[in-house]
């Protein structure tokens, strides 16, 4: 059937598929775009149909990229690539967890998905984020560092801001009650000033990410837009509308 | 055996892996190899179970009548064309149709949405009037504004303000949170290795 289906689409006379394509998409994006006036039974569709067809091309890829290349090695050479062989197992095993009655078969695999998950996850982010920034973070506050009078002043400042901007988003994320200590109010007190502060630069962050959002979003939209008016109006154009 | 296996494995696929990070050896370097690849593998697999476990409610939603039937056949449909054609022919113009015709065009629309979404988020976080707020507010207006030509032809120091803020406040701000973001990772790693944590046996 499936070759059939692709016959069909290779004998298609030229242009064709990429006429009924192009129909199809424009439908697809006026489906979408129609939730802007809420939701409607052609949304729906759209929607489903995203994720059938997203679910389908990721499973075809699964397929294709990683466990056929993989099974095909095993196949042909069994003792070199034992390893695949043992992983496969794992993964039949993974399946069954699908099945209520069978489900703690599934235990095995996912052991050693979170065991190496953990593994690579820690060994990941000392290596790869806290030693690296910690190296970033520690800047000299001297500005005979960087250059002479104002300048070397102005990038002093901005060395300690960095710095003490860091420290306060970290301490943004520090939920303790205040303790019983001499010093605990003073300590409390200045865990509040610099966890206000730390908000403040998160919303700093935050701002700036969500301009790069929208400026994402809207060049999203400006190309769908621009699909509808170029390639789907011209199809009117060809059929002399 | 059903809880106690699995957690020996999960240790000792974890401290093997954390060792072939901090030690450079040879045999260990193979070792962290065959485990990447076969969790690579268990990865491809646990994605095939997410798609049973969809097919599955959707098959069940049609036959029950649960739901919107005609939408769940369209969905179930959808799911095994494009997987059919996937796997049998990867090559294929069938293949690249579906993928230039359908996934693109529906997966950069519902980014597009978003656009709307945004913009409506933004107005009711903005009427919360508060001092973050407005830190919120200005940040995201000199960033998206100073994107416009003319607006740095009119005043090049609103680009100069704008370079500063992303160079040394945002960089405060995505240095703490990448930090924080680390520390909670090592802190749930290390829950996991320690066996204080045992997600694969749902506990």
């Amino acid at each position: 059937m499936l070759e059939t289906l692709a016959n069909v689409m290779n004998a298609l006379p030229a242009g064709t598929a990429s006429t009924i394509g192009t129909w199809v998409a424009a439908l697809l994006t006026l489906a979408v775009l129609s939730f802007i006036f809420g939701e409607n039974p052609a949304f729906r569709l759209a929607e489903y149909l995203f994720v059938g067809i997203a679910a389908g091309y990721a499973g075809a890829l699964a397929w294709t990229q990683v466990l056929w290349p993989r099974a095909k090695l095993f196949l042909a050479n069994p003792q070199a690539y034992w390893y695949y062989g043992l992983f496969f197992a794992l993964g039949l095993l993974l399946l069954t967890r699908g099945v209520r009655s069978l489900s703690t078969l599934g235990n095995l695999p996912l052991g050693v998905l979170f065991g190496t998950g953990a593994g690579l996850a820690l060994g990941g982010a000392l290596t790869g984020s806290l030693v690296p920034q910690i190296e970033a973070s520690v800047v000299s506050l001297s500005p005979a560092d960087y250059g002479q009078g104002l300048v070397g002043w102005a990038y002093a400042i901005d060395a300690f801001i960095l710095l003490i901007g860091t420290i306060a988003v970290l301490s943004a994320f520090h939920f303790t009650g205040k303790g019983q200590g001499a010093w605990s109010g003073f300590w409390h007190g200045l865990l509040r000033i610099l966890q206000g502060a730390g908000r403040g630069f998160i919303m700093v962050a935050f701002g700036a990410l969500l301009a790069g959002a929208t400026l994402s979003f809207f060049a999203a939209l400006q190309s769908r837009l621009a699909f509808l008016l170029r390639d789907w109006i011209k199809l009117f154009g060809n059929m002399g509308l | 055996m059903k809880k106690t296996l699995p957690l020996i494995v999960a240790i000792l696929c974890g401290v093997l892996s954390l060792a072939d990070f901090i030690i450079p050896n040879p045999q260990l370097d193979a070792l962290g190899a065959v485990l990447v690849e076969g969790v690579t593998i268990l990865a491809a697999f646990a994605l095939l179970l997410g798609l049973l476990n969809i097919l599955g409610t959707h098959v069940h939603r049609v036959a029950t009548g649960e739901g919107s039937r005609g939408l769940s056949l369209s969905l179930i449909l959808a799911m095994l064309i494009t997987m059919a054609v996937g796997i049998a022919f990867p090559h294929s113009g069938t293949l690249r149709w579906i993928f230039r015709y359908l996934y693109v065009p529906l997966q950069s629309t519902m980014t597009a949405l978003l656009a709307f979404f945004v913009v409506s988020a933004a107005y009711r976080a903005f009427r919360l009037r508060n001092i973050e707020a407005l830190i919120l507010l200005v940040t995201s207006l000199l960033v998206l504004f100073t994107q416009l030509p003319f607006v740095g032809a009119i005043s090049p120091s609103l680009a100069i303000i704008r370079d500063w803020l992303m160079r040394v406040p945002v960089t405060a701000a995505t240095r703490g949170l990448i930090l924080g973001i680390a520390l909670g990772t090592i802190a749930t790693s290390l829950r996991i290795l320690l066996a204080v944590d045992r997600p694969y046996t749902g506990e």
